[in-house]
């Protein structure tokens, strides 16, 4: 097994050759990415994983997704089920992390539904209880890596408490359908998942139920939202690439497009936004490391700004490729589509601004207390 | 007693922990006597992100560790609850 490190991924990432060719992101791939570690970058020890820190683990999210946004939302969603079944204390679920950190088993994460986007405390996916097990009815939607998953981490309402479970894609009554093509995270294999009277047994059950939304989904979305920063950072960095390589390589008007004023501006645009995001992303993974008490906010900081600085880097660079940036699905095409994404997964700009608007006050309310007793102290 | 030092507190009275934890959560709210007032979580005084931050700095600050079956919504409602879920954890 090679190393579960940033360079040792994107060598082998390189090897794998052209990964937006029909079929490159699959099983064989995964598989490959998995012998690295990847999958289990921030599982601990104990359980088979690299028990890396966020720092480094996002690392892994930026290389990987500089090259494959869609192989990178594997990594993320497989991730945050790990950490869930980690912080879970369940001996039973535990038990399944050496296999999850090896990739032998992928999981997936399933929240959403039809009604339910952002505002997740409207699922309607029940879970009832028999005593000795739960009975599941209802549909997830929007499941990414869900067609090759092996393990989802289902959320779902127990007679008005929230409940988190881990169903395995045999269990009786789960039926993957395939979701419809989508113009970012192309190769992400989304699908549904119904769930007709699926039985399974009570120690599949994360948490306490009335707690999963907050205690179990709430972390492992810090983790996700990290992780989608990282992963724009690769997609802008990947984007700035493609853009000055086309301001160097065509030529119009006698000379290289970045001779032109406003090709220059376009240019700085991307590669500014690109790089503020990517030191949010290193500020955000070490305040998670030294278990900042103001990391979740940091976190929300570096999504909000990397997303956005995806989505700004990938338009100067299809702006900058003119009709061939317009190709369906070529390289600058499909980075668009991904920083669309990414402005959408685990909490869109929208919320993630209300969110971060809410840190900077808490952070304000509390500098201002603190000030204030400080002032008495001196008074005293 | 510096309330700035982030040393964890392990001995003091319910009065000291009622105040430190009052002081933690007026960073969520514009009026602090709303803490008095309102049910923490039920009413919606603190969102989700709040709620794990809560109890992150409960193990921080007291030293304690906040288990699965204590996520009790009746442990963590309002600030005398805390105090009391605080106190019963301490004393083991
Ligand atoms: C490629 C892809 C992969 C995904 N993978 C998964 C997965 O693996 N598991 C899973 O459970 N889900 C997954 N999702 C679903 C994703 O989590 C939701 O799309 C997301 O939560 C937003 O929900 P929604 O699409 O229903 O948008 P809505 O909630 O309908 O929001 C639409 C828009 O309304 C605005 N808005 C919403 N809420 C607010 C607010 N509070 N304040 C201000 N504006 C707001 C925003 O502009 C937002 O973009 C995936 C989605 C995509 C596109």
């Amino acid at each position: 097994m090679s190393a579960t490190t940033a360079p040792a991924v994107a060598r082998l990432l390189t090897a794998a050759g052209d990964l937006t060719a029909p079929g490159a992101v699959g099983p064989d791939l995964v598989a490959r990415l998995a012998a690295t570690g990847a999958l289990g970058a921030m599982v601990p020890a104990e359980h088979g994983g690299a028990a890396l820190t966020h720092a480094r683990y996002g690392q892994l999210h930026r290389v990987v997704a500089a090259r494959s946004a869609s192989l990178q939302s594997l990594m993320t969603v497989h991730g945050m089920v790990c950490h869930a079944l980690t912080r879970s204390s369940r001996p039973e679920l535990q038990a399944l992390l050496p296999e999850l950190a090896r990739g032998e088993l992928i999981a997936a994460f399933a929240l959403s539904e039809q009604e339910a986007g952002s505002d997740i405390r409207t699922i309607t996916t029940t879970a009832r209880d028999t005593g000795d097990g739960w009975v599941l009815n209802g549909r997830k939607k929007w499941i990414t890596f869900g067609a090759h998953a092996d393990v989802f981490l289902v959320f779902a309402q127990a007679d008005g408490k929230d409940v988190a479970i881990l169903l395995r894609r045999d269990d009786p009554g789960v039926h993957v359908h395939p979701g419809p093509p989508m113009s970012g995270l192309r190769d992400a294999m989304p699908a549904e998942l119904e769930l007709r009277d699926c039985m399974v047994p009570a120690g599949r059950l994360l948490a306490r139920p009335g707690t999963a939304l907050t205690m179990i989904a709430g972390p492992a979305l810090t983790l996700g939202r990290l992780s989608v920063a990282y992963g724009a950072w690769g997609v802008a960095e990947a984007a700035c690439d493609a853009a000055l390589a086309r301001a160097v390589d065509r030529h119009q008007f006698g000379a290289p497009l970045h001779r032109l004023q406003l090709v220059r501006g376009l240019l700085s645009d991307a590669v500014v936004a690109t790089e503020g995001a990517g030191l949010l992303c290193e500020r955000a993974a070490e305040a998670l490391d030294r278990d900042d008490e103001w990391a979740t906010g940091e976190v929300l900081t570096a999504k909000l700004a990397a997303s956005r600085a995806a989505t700004t880097a990938a338009t100067v660079a299809a702006q900058l490729h003119g009709a061939e940036g317009l190709v369906a699905g070529s390289a600058v095409d499909r980075l668009v589509g991904d920083a669309r994404v990414m402005e959408v997964i685990e909490g869109s700009t929208q919320l993630l601004q209300h969110l971060v608007a809410e840190q900077a006050l808490a952070r304000f309310r509390h500098r201002r207390a603190t000030d204030r007793d400080d002032e008495k102290e001196d008074d005293r | 007693m510096s309330t700035s030092a982030d040393a964890a507190i392990t001995e003091s009275s319910d009065d000291i922990v009622g105040a430190e934890v009052s002081r933690y959560l007026a960073r969520y709210v514009d009026d602090v006597t709303l803490l008095e007032r309102e049910r923490l979580i039920s009413s919606g005084l603190l969102d989700s992100l709040a709620a794990v931050a809560l109890i992150a700095f409960l193990q921080k600050r007291f030293a304690i560790e906040v288990l699965d079956e204590d996520l009790d919504l009746a442990n963590f409602d309002s600030v005398a609850q805390v105090v009391a879920f605080v106190a019963r954890k301490r004393a083991g």
